[in-house]
């Protein structure tokens, strides 16, 4: 085609240009040249990058990815798919939550407050009397009565209320190189014990507001029986701190306590060094005492409990501790009343799913309830308005 | 690198830009004002030595292979850091860190809060440096100019081929120092040009040719503007051997101008490096902001109050819990310090919300560009163009444009055009009707009809005379190069029709005339402006008598006409049977001068040119009108301009999907209708309504109106602009024709005040960079009119129609993204951060952490960023399809209904409530037991992991195999990565591994809760 057109153009010039002598051959050029150029459509990017595009073409790919054409699954929201929904998560929920409220009922739990507001309360004096020189410990007895049995394995806890365990500069109040047994860290505490770092030119061992702040109470229980002789419950003090934290986070800095620990100090609260925490087990004893390790791990929120004791079952025909009368020791060494807090005890049985905690299964039943509730309400205006067409009820 | 020490008083340049002046005058050395502050003096080192002292812009010397590049290995870091912390945001992270290292207040250590700051700086960093990477035209400069460079650069000469500073041209090759320069690199267009040296310098020098001698003879010096960033003008004097030459820009030779059919040109380097004025040019780049970006802006400066008032309630509650609980506790009171700065810590949790979230807007940002430019249907094979995304941060501003400001020519139509018509002597040649081979056609009709006429005879030779069009000779026959496509098609014309436009040198031009060759001596070129609107060319013919022959639009060659013009009715009628036609017309007139009144114009002239104040412009114009008068109109010549393919579909679209479509054109009303009708702008059943109609109540549907009569409105009563608009809002369409490129911008300016809408611009030719500029979104039609447009535009096209799939598909897509990305983003970070205010009731505000440090520092980065990054790459609601099957889907970003204030409240709120769900539920079932502060911190990190997974699982509706996987893998890693840092081994100091078996089951109750 395009010699045709040339060669048209070229007789069209003639038949103009004969009449001229001299300059026909350039003007028969020049117009084709120009001729080619307008009928050609699109001449220049064409005539430019023809020879360009031959190296490289910057055409894009026609790939999946880069056209946006990903094969992917679009789900649209119907009514068909989310008031199943609704109703399975309502079916779902319920029931876990209705499970978990019964075992947690099924928990047994008794809770005594020891800390001695009242004047009726026979901690009162104790708590009244407090004063962190006194040699001879206070110590008072509380009775109280359990109604039914417990029968398996139960836990002994103290409970403190409005202690602030997650206060920030609290929580950072510990060195826990020193608690790993490192011996630099021993005898040179990190700066975040402050002012629990040293006393009288020696490290605290071990360091901080928390370790400082060490409960001390000794709780003891004695069950009383039908001839009235007080019995005493044996309380295991082992097993109630994590694995992890007996065996990799706290350790000694050496075989013999009392030679390791030379050259520190005891916490100013404390009344012996932390090697007489539990003489009588070396297992027990310096950083890995249990009772030590329990008191480290913080607590999340100022009302909170602590392992203190476990009561192990002795057989399967008496219950662990039978319903009857109780008296519960203390020894009065903590004091929480200048900043209004409480002391419990608090003794409970276990479950499956942890202690005793309602809260959880009313939890789970509430949110399944109101979805069972917008579903039935989604479905009622589904089948009251929707009888248009299916279309309308596509969301976004 | 030369440079004065005097920085005097700068003097304010008029900006009229000159373009093909030709005006070299001698003017005695009192004439020269001051004002021209920058000297150079040729081959005297001595001088720039001493001067080089004075000013670290000296620093360049001797050194001209400045890097083009913004960056250096030395001044990368500096430089990026100072962009970066420009943005707020960044900047208050960086306080936060600052913060941080301050042992007292800190809350969790400064290497987890330097993480993500690092992560944004870098990636930043890198995008900019990537971007300076790719500067491609520049970098090739550079090579060239290192390879190329002879002379010692002590002479201050180069010669080369690639000029790498700007140069004043002394001497070429070429018949009177032309020199024809492609200017490509620095405005796109890829016609040649030409430059021309002083005749003064051009006889001194051509006489002694030889290097030795040219550095010898000159010794001048030259004083002229400080650099600056003005490409087309040029002022500037050349004192030598005691007189004083006017220098323009006709004379220079820019950085980045390609010498052709030069074999070598001696020049004196006036200024280099950074000085030159297309780097002077660059990285000035207005940073455009999008709406989103606006919105989210001030959404964080909320957040930042909030934060401020939230921290300063927690500050009190801190120092009342200080001073009341803690110093009656025991083991407290010790723990007492002086002015308890709790809330400093605080702030550091609310970081994380502003945190990341520029870097991720980048990337997604860069990654929707990338889909633009790798579309397949918007790309231009016969180009091979494919569309472009040049500024590649506003491409969700796609989705939102509610009006449409769209240039006529070359935007709408093709800009390649075609010699329709004539009207000579009040005779038409050549018919509309005929398709093929037109010309032939006119041909015909002429040379029965119209040869022996006069008239046509001198309409030819002003064809073939008047125009700026440079002949490039190839394979013998003349290949013409020209600025505009309109003199292209007009000296073709005229070439086929038997005037052939051969040469043209500086002081001739060349032409057959049927065959006869003459030489007509060119006396002065009074150029097209778009202001002028026409332009002349005075000169003497062979015989010795003087003509004018001047072309230009009708209203300005009707007006300038000599009284009862023979034909001019008949010549009028065929202006309007044209315009009808949708014809670009162009009206041909000349004039007789006689030699008395052309020596006193040229006198006149000499010594306006020589004046170097800003009146020059004011009196050259002046100037010309006084020898553009009393013209004798010959004809008119009627061009056409074809519609763009698929033009009447997209616009049709566009105003189905709520676009409201202005066409802003400089062409006559008649002509700007018709277009106006055959692009379905207007439709014939609704009314037009124009200009002297606007004062009427009606109710209109399509405005019509005129730029000067606009311009001179609003020049009366500025409050008028609102009324105008409310009147144009109730219009489907608004045509406004004869509108200068200042008008364009203004209008857009307008529509800017006065709505809160998105505008866009597009257009093709650099007399629509200013309203490209202006507009919210400036697109530019990759077209024949040089690249100017494309290179001031946020997006290229090659085609009209491709916007509708940039608006609708991409710009839809994009928007409705980023929005989701940013609703998510506020959600996830603050349900995660408001945490802490909760807990910090309970732990006597002392800002503990509820989250283990790297939980806070991972959550963002690892956790939960991919999963919404993909959504944000891949989402699609509808696809490209449906997306143009339904245009009414736009109308939703029109109205910001994704990213309005209020939803961006929403969800807040959301997140505020699922905060509250995060924390009191745990805080319910851990209220009173033995659980501790570790477990309670692993299980609310789970949950808020967990939350943050199944809302971005309900968020996302376009499941790719990407999607599925990073949901996958996020949850996965969040596993590992708790696991990891617990691990004893690796971490003996802190947090141990410890079991949260039971926690796992409380978690799933409280997902479904915010969920639902």
């Amino acid at each position: 085609g395009e010699i045709n057109k040339t060669d048209q153009h070229q007789y069209y010039n003639e038949w103009i240009f004969g009449l001229e002598k001299g300059s026909k051959r350039i003007a028969a050029m020049m117009a084709t040249s120009y001729n080619a150029k307008e009928e050609d459509g699109h001449h220049s990017g064409a005539s430019s990058h023809g020879a360009a595009g031959v190296v490289k073409s910057k055409k894009p790919d026609n790939t999946a990815f880069k056209q946006q054409r990903l094969p992917a699954w679009q789900p649209i929201l119907t009514a068909g798919t989310v008031l199943p929904a609704f109703f399975v998560i309502g079916l779902i929920f319920i029931p876990i939550g209705i499970g978990l409220y019964v075992s947690s009922n099924n928990i047994k739990e008794f809770e005594i407050d020891y800390t001695g507001v009242d004047i009726s309360n026979p901690c009162y004096s104790c708590a009244k009397n407090f004063s962190w020189n006194s040699t001879t410990p206070c110590v008072c007895s509380m009775n109280f009565t359990l109604e039914q049995p417990f029968e398996s394995n139960v836990f002994m806890y103290y409970g403190l209320s409005n202690f602030y365990q997650n206060h920030r500069r609290y929580v950072k109040s510990r060195d826990d190189s020193q608690l790993n047994g490192d011996q630099s860290a021993l005898k040179n505490p990190s700066k975040e014990c402050e002012p629990y770092r040293t006393s009288d030119g020696l490290p605290i061992a071990p360091c901080g507001a928390i370790a400082n702040s060490l409960f001390n109470d000794t709780l003891e229980l004695y069950h009383i029986d039908s001839n009235n002789t007080r019995n005493t419950i044996p309380l295991v003090k082992k097993g109630i701190a994590w694995w992890t934290d007996k065996h990799v986070k706290f350790r000694n800095p050496g075989e013999n306590l009392t030679a390791a620990f030379q050259g520190t100090n005891k916490p100013v609260n404390w009344r012996k060094p932390v090697y007489e925490l539990d003489p009588s087990d070396p297992d027990n004893n310096g950083f890995i005492n249990e009772d030590f390790i329990v008191w480290m791990r913080t607590a999340a929120l100022p009302t909170f409990r602590k392992l203190y004791r476990i009561i192990q079952k002795k057989s399967n025909t008496t219950p662990t501790l039978p319903s009857g009368k109780y008296v519960l020791e203390i020894t009065y060494n903590y004091p929480v009343l200048s900043f209004d807090g409480r002391k419990r005890m608090i003794l409970s049985t276990i479950s499956w799913m942890g202690g005793k905690n309602p809260f959880l299964g009313i939890a789970y039943i509430t949110v399944g309830s109101i979805c069972f509730f917008l579903g039935v309400v989604l479905l009622i205006i589904h089948h009251k308005y929707d009888t248009r067409s299916n279309s309308a009820d596509i969301p976004n | 690198m030369v440079n004065t020490a005097v920085h005097h008083v700068r003097l304010q340049i008029n900006t009229h830009s000159q373009k093909h002046t030709h005006i070299h005058l001698l003017v005695s050395l009192y004439t020269c004002l001051t004002g021209l502050t920058w000297e150079v003096r040729a081959n005297s080192r001595p001088y720039h030595k001493h001067k080089q002292k004075k000013s670290f812009l000296c620093f360049h010397w001797g050194r001209y292979a400045v890097s083009h590049y913004k960056y250096s290995p030395l001044t990368f870091l500096p430089l990026t850091l100072f962009e970066q912390f420009q943005r707020v945001a960044n900047l208050y992270f960086l306080l936060m860190v600052v913060l941080q290292c301050v042992p007292v207040i800190s809350s969790i250590p400064w290497y987890i809060t330097i993480i993500p700051l690092l992560s944004v700086l870098s990636a930043r960093g890198l995008k900019d440096l990537a971007n300076d990477l790719v500067r491609p035209p520049i970098t090739l400069c550079i090579c060239i100019s290192i390879t190329f460079l002879r002379s010692p650069l002590s002479f201050n000469f180069v010669f080369s081929f690639s000029s790498q500073a700007d140069i004043l041209l002394l001497c070429s090759s070429e018949p009177h120092s032309l020199c024809y320069v492609e200017t490509a690199d620095i405005d796109g267009e890829t016609n040649l040009k030409y430059r021309q040296a002083l005749s003064a310098t051009h006889n001194e020098l051509t006489s002694h040719p030889t290097e030795e001698a040219v550095s010898f003879y000159v010794t001048g010096v030259v004083l002229c503007e400080e650099p600056n960033n003005r490409l087309y003008t040029f002022r500037g004097q050349l004192h030598w051997r005691r007189e004083c030459l006017l220098l323009d820009h006709e004379h220079i030779l820019l950085r980045g101008t390609v010498l052709r059919n030069t074999e070598f040109a001696y020049g004196l380097t006036i200024y280099t490096g950074a000085d030159t004025k297309i780097l002077r040019n660059c990285g000035k780049l207005r940073v455009k902001r999008t709406q989103t970006e606006k919105v989210f802006n001030r959404l964080v400066m909320g957040i930042v109050l909030s934060v401020l008032l939230a921290a300063l309630l927690l500050a009190i509650g801190s120092g009342v819990f200080s001073s009341w609980v803690m110093s009656n506790t025991g083991v407290l009171s010790a723990l007492v310090v002086n002015g308890n700065p709790a809330y400093t810590g605080f702030l550091i949790f609310w970081s994380y919300i502003i945190l990341l979230s520029p870097a991720m807007f980048e990337l997604i940002h860069t990654v929707h560009s990338l889909f633009i430019g790798w579309d397949m249907e918007m790309y231009w094979q016969p180009a091979d163009r494919p569309a472009q995304a040049r500024n590649t941060s506003m491409s969700e501003e796609l989705g939102q444009v509610g009006y449409l400001l769209s240039d006529k020519t070359g935007t709408l139509t093709q800009n390649r055009l075609l010699f329709r018509q004539c009207c000579i002597a009040g005779e038409i040649y050549g018919n509309n009707k005929l398709k093929p081979s037109l010309i032939f056609y006119i041909k015909k009709h002429f040379f029965l009809r119209g040869q022996q006429c006069p008239l046509s005879r001198q309409f030819l030779t002003a064809l073939a005379l008047c125009h700026t069009v440079m002949a490039e000779w190839k394979e013998e026959a003349p290949v013409y190069q020209a600025a505009s496509p309109d003199e292209e098609a007009l000296v073709g014309a005229a070439r086929e029709l038997g005037w052939v436009f051969l040469s043209r040198t500086r002081d001739f031009i060349v032409v057959s005339e049927l065959g006869v060759t003459r030489q007509y001596q060119l006396l002065a070129l009074l150029d097209f402006t778009s202001q002028r609107r026409c332009m002349s060319v005075l000169v003497r013919e062979p015989e010795g008598g003087l003509k004018l022959y001047c072309k230009g639009a009708d209203i300005v060659i009707l007006e300038r006409l000599q009284k009862d013009c023979p034909y001019q009715e008949r010549i009028e009628r065929s202006l309007e049977l044209f315009a009808q036609a949708c014809l670009r017309t162009l009206c041909v007139a000349v004039r007789s001068v006689p030699e008395a009144s052309w020596e006193q114009w040229s006198k006149t002239l000499a010594q306006s040119a020589a004046m170097a104040t800003c009146d020059r412009d004011v009196l050259l114009e002046k100037l010309y009108d006084q020898m553009e008068r009393d013209l004798q109109l010959l004809g008119v010549t009627a061009i056409e301009d074809r519609l763009q393919e698929g033009v009447p579909e997209t616009i049709a679209l566009l105003k189905q999907a709520g676009l409201k479509v202005w066409v802003l054109t400089g062409d006559k009303k008649e002509t700007a209708v018709n277009i106006g009708y055959s692009c379905k702008l207007l439709d014939p059943d609704t009314r037009l309504l124009e200009w002297h109609e606007l004062r009427l109540d009606h109710f209109i549907s399509i405005l019509v109106f005129d730029g000067v009569l606009l311009q001179a409105e609003f020049d009366q009563r500025p409050e008028w602009g609102a009324t105008f608009m409310s009147l144009a809002e109730q219009c489907q369409s608004v045509l406004c024709c004869r509108v200068t490129p200042g008008q364009k911008a203004d209008i857009v300016t307008l529509v800017r005040k006065h709505t809160s809408s998105v505008t866009m611009s597009i257009g093709d030719g650099a007399n629509d960079v200013n309203m490209i500029k202006t507009a919210h979104v400036g697109v530019g039609i990759a077209g024949v009119e040089g690249g100017q447009a494309v290179q001031n535009a946020d997006f290229a096209l090659s085609q009209f129609r491709f916007l509708q799939r940039l608006l609708l598909v991409h710009g839809r897509w994009s928007y409705r993204r980023i929005s989701l990305f940013l609703r998510y983003f506020l959600f996830k970070t603050c349900g995660f951060a408001l945490v802490h205010i909760w807990f910090g009731i309970f732990n006597g505000c002392s800002a503990q952490s509820l989250y283990e440090t790297w939980f806070i520092a991972l959550y963002t980065v690892f956790y939960t960023a991919t999963p919404i990054m993909l959504v944000a790459f891949f989402e699609q609601d509808v696809s490209a399809e449906s997306s143009l099957k339904w245009p009414e889907l736009y109308k939703s970003g029109q109205r910001q209904e994704l990213s309005s204030p209020l939803m961006l409240s929403l969800s807040l709120l959301y997140a505020v409530y699922a905060s509250l769900v995060l924390f009191f539920i745990p805080f319910g079932v851990f209220y009173d037991t033995a659980v501790d502060y570790q477990t309670m911190a692993v299980t609310v990190a789970m949950a808020a992991t967990f939350t943050a997974t199944i809302e971005i699982v309900l968020v996302t509706r376009y499941w790719t195999k990407f999607n599925i996987a990073s949901v996958c893998v996020s949850v996965v890693l969040f596993f590992i990565c708790t696991r990891i840092t617990h691990n004893p081994r690796l971490f003996q100091k802190s947090p141990q591994d410890y079991l949260f078996l039971g926690t796992l089951t409380h978690l799933s109750a409280w997902h479904f809760i915010p969920v639902t």
